[in-house]
């Protein structure tokens, strides 16, 4: 072990492995900060470059690029994540740069996903030996019930009226149910175009209603992203600190992006969910969130970058890809001869390490470059609205046209964008509607074939170990509070009883 | 004014002169000059998967065997199993500029059960070539393997309970190529639908099925330790002899294999073709330096590096078995269960 990781930092700081490490990762910082563009983008297109290098040159441009894409900046600063997994962080950030504190908002951001992926990486290292028995032991009775714990969570972070957020989280799961169902291979609601055939993707809809929503509304009340004098001094600093007082937090949401990121399937987007929900349903008791709360800025981001470094070992050590980023990772592998699976571990152990020395890095790179240019960014959100607003609603189109290189998804774009601008204007949280469609069909599809597994038994879902404990975790999310609500009041009468008897 | 006039109009005379003698020119170069930009080589799934390897491997090396040397680039249009890219081809400008990536069998299936999506005709493309087909395995537990050593024992297996068997979804080629196993070798066979090909592959390593049916290729960076390859649907066993024995070896009737390889969606070619109304003369430029990339050892030696291999077909023979092929699955068309 110690001479793969000092092979792997050998290879590292050489020339031109270096060179090209730093290049991968400008690269994979211009691509995170452009909505559409994601790390996965960036490592497609540096595959072909790559053909013609040695294997130890390849990796380090390649998982520089994946690694130091960072999608949490437009989050926080626009509204527009730069990634799909960075949806989550937008609930506050934005808010808080809304208020003037955005330096601080950025500086949990970069400090907490570096927290997360360093803990990821910890954790990998640790489990490397006994990893495989943890990865097989989810399956999609597992899966579903992870959806549906944060679908469950939908009370929580729904602000304002509960049935408001119940209406618009099952407009999202109506939306998901679009598409061919590769389980029973029925194609739904299609109307005849070939573009739904895959249903509504997630990245036009999170543009819409969330980019081009906010460049209407900043429009429309002629107001620039802050609507308050802004504190950068010290921003930065008091968002890092904010990320050390809540360490718990940060531990628990790092501890369970690597989980889900561990299990090919998951994906970082359901990750960062999951860990919002879960995470300030147990932290962020009798809090509130979605108006600023910086809390609400740490869970997802420490959750997004610990999936990164987790969904290295399926990878890695199965084949099996988790994410889109590391089918691609494989697929450059393979092309070099390097073959994922038990060969790679005993024969190249120094080149696993140097993936993992390169993500950690590249992580360094991005998350510092977010917290040190934290103050710099934050005067953005003081640009005049007929300045910035052009600059990004040209790069959300673009972006939307470049996920599938289709102009019909800068048409669904356009249309979220004023079905987002309606739902802001009647008070409806828009947060529903991603919750519904990025977990439905993961819900659905784990139910489905979970259901063929057990050849139509449901007791599937209670006579797995892992399943036992979501069902039970569910429950508690769902009736505790009204549990704990009842005990608080028998509570309360049972002592003005006993003070007046 | 009189002067300044017949000034501007002479002016505008030869400015429009000049941009038509312009056009003309370009339009001529463009003709004659073929390949003058990059060349679009259009894959129908996104980035990193198994068919976008081997498109990026050919856009990697071509190039050298084109006048002019132009680049080749993947565009990646995914979207309705990989329709999209062949609709958008197919209405594309005829200019040579845009090389489609076919999946043989999977696209005669579409034409056949989704004919108001499907705006090609297979038919009707011009091919510039076969560059591989899969080679696909009977990939199991070692546990179960353990057990089956011959074809009659999975025979015997499944008829104390009909084997379950995973798939990357209804209609994809796990699901395909357990269908046509099943009609053929009359083994009874239940499947479990999973959204895609490693989630499948990880449910065999989660013990929650019994076997599936996939392209080589993959099924070879399985660990063997916990999975193994039974038999390969080849007869061909110098191709494959270090990894495992052919279909005839393990006992499967020659005939049986025969009706399975011959299924074009079982076999699955992977071809290269333009849109129909592309000039005969850059048809031909594309086959003859397709032909030299396939037979160059360069090549070769790039697939087996990928792990993949090459099986290449010259684009004149592979039109002449297209009406066979479109006569076989239009028939197993029938045979395949529909999705609800």
């Amino acid at each position: 072990m110690i001479d793969g990781f000092i092979g792997g930092l050998s290879i590292l700081f050489s020339w031109p492995a270096i060179g090209l490490f730093l290049v991968g990762c400008v690269m994979g910082l211009i691509f995170g900060l452009l909505p559409g563009l994601q790390g996965g983008l960036a490592l497609a297109t540096l595959m072909p470059i790559t053909f013609g290098m040695e294997t130890n040159q390849a990796i380090p441009l390649l998982i520089g690029a994946w690694g130091a894409s960072e999608g949490s900046a437009t989050a926080i600063l626009f509204n527009m994540p730069g990634e799909a997994e960075n949806a989550a962080t937008m609930l506050d950030g934005y808010p808080l740069a809304q208020q003037g504190r955005a330096g601080e908002a950025l500086g949990a951001a970069g400090f907490s996903s570096l927290c997360g992926v360093m803990i990821s990486i910890g954790i990998f290292m640790i489990i490397l030996p006994i990893m495989r028995p943890i990865v097989l032991a989810f399956g999609p009775p597992e899966f579903c019930l992870l959806a549906l714990l944060g679908l469950s969570a939908i009370a929580v972070i729904s602000k304002g009226s509960l049935v408001k957020g119940l209406f618009i989280m099952f407009i999202g799961v109506a939306l998901a149910f679009h598409g061919t169902n590769p389980i029973t291979g029925g194609i739904r609601y299609t109307f005849g175009s070939l573009y739904l055939w895959e249903g509504v993707d997630l990245m036009p809809v999170l543009i819409g209603l969330f980019g081009l929503t906010e460049c209407m509304n900043m429009l429309s009340h002629k107001s620039t992203v802050t609507r308050t004098t802004i504190r950068v001094a010290g921003g930065v600093l008091k968002g890092i600190m904010a990320v050390i007082r809540n360490w718990k937090l940060n531990v628990f949401c790092a501890t369970l992006g690597t989980l889900c990121g561990t299990i090919p399937g998951v994906g970082g987007t359901v990750a960062s969910w999951l860990a919002y929900s879960t995470g300030i349903t147990i932290f962020g008791r009798g809090e509130t969130f979605g108006n600023g709360n910086i809390k609400g800025v740490i869970a997802p981001e420490s959750a997004n970058n610990a999936k990164d470094g987790a969904s290295l070992m399926p990878a890695l050590i199965l084949g099996i890809p988790g994410t889109v980023s590391t089918a691609i990772l494989i697929a450059a592998l393979i092309i070099h001869g390097i073959y994922p699976g038990r060969d790679l571990i005993t024969n190249h152990l120094d080149l696993v390490f140097l993936v993992v020395q390169c993500l950690a890095l590249s992580n360094i790179f991005s998350q510092s470059f977010t917290m040190f240019a934290g103050k710099l960014m934050a005067r953005i959100t003081l640009v005049r609205p007929h300045v910035v607003v052009p600059v990004i609603a040209t790069t959300c189109l673009m972006g939307a046209f470049t996920i599938r290189n289709s102009i019909l998804d800068v048409a669904l774009a356009g249309f979220f964008c004023v079905f987002g601008y309606l739902l802001d204007k009647y008070d409806f949280p828009k947060i529903g509607i991603l919750m519904g469609l990025i977990l439905t069909p993961l819900a659905e599809e784990s139910f489905h074939s979970s259901i063929q597994i057990s050849e139509g038994s449901y007791s599937i879902f209670v006579t797995r170990p892992g399943s036992l404990v979501l069902v039970i975790l569910i429950l508690s999310v769902l009736f505790m509070p009204f549990i704990l609500r009842s005990y608080r009041k028998l509570k309360r009468q049972w002592l003005q009883k006993s003070r007046s008897g | 004014m009189k002067g300044r006039t017949g000034y501007r109009l002479l002016m505008v005379v030869l400015l429009s002169i000049a941009l038509i003698s312009a056009a003309v020119t370009v339009s001529a170069v463009s003709a004659a000059g073929y390949p003058e930009r990059a060349i679009s080589i259009v894959v129908g799934s996104s980035p990193g998967g198994f068919y976008d390897i081997q498109g990026r491997l050919l856009a990697e090396y071509w190039p050298q065997y084109l006048p002019n040397k132009v680049p080749m680039v993947v565009r990646n249009i995914s979207g309705g199993g990989g329709i999209r890219s062949a609709n958008e081809t197919w209405i594309a400008e005829p200019d040579g500029y845009s090389i489609i990536q076919i999946k043989t069998g999977a696209y005669l299936l579409a034409e056949n059960q989704y004919p108001e999506q499907v705006k090609f005709k297979m038919k009707d493309w011009q091919y510039i070539g076969r560059y591989t087909q899969d080679v696909s395995v009977f990939l199991t537990r070692k546990d179960v393997a353990d057990k089956i050593k011959t074809f009659q024992d999975l025979v015997e297996m499944a008829k104390k309970k009909p084997l379950l068997c995973s798939t990357g979804g209804v209609g994809s080629s796990m699901h395909t190529n357990g269908v046509i196993f099943a009609e053929e070798t009359k083994i009874p066979v239940k499947y479990v639908h999973f959204p895609g090909s490693n989630e499948a592959l990880t449910s065999l390593m989660r013990r929650e099925v019994d076997f599936n049916i996939l392209s080589i290729s993959p099924a070879q960076k399985a660990d063997p330790k916990e999975l193994r390859i039974l038999f390969i649907f080849n007869d061909d066993q110098n191709m494959f002899t270090s990894v495992a024995p052919t279909a005839l070896k393990y006992g499967i009737p020659k005939n049986v294999l025969q009706a399975i390889n011959n299924n074009p969606v079982f076999s699955a070619p992977r071809a290269l073709a333009v849109a129909p109304k592309t000039p005969a003369n850059i048809v031909k430029m594309l086959r003859d330096s397709f032909w030299k990339l396939m037979t160059s050892k360069e090549t070769e030696a790039a697939f087996k590096k990928a792990g993949d291999f090459l099986d290449p077909l010259k684009g004149e023979e592979f039109e002449k078995l297209l009406p066979q092929m479109i006569s076989d699955t239009n028939k197993f068309a029938k045979v395949l269960p529909k999705g609800n």
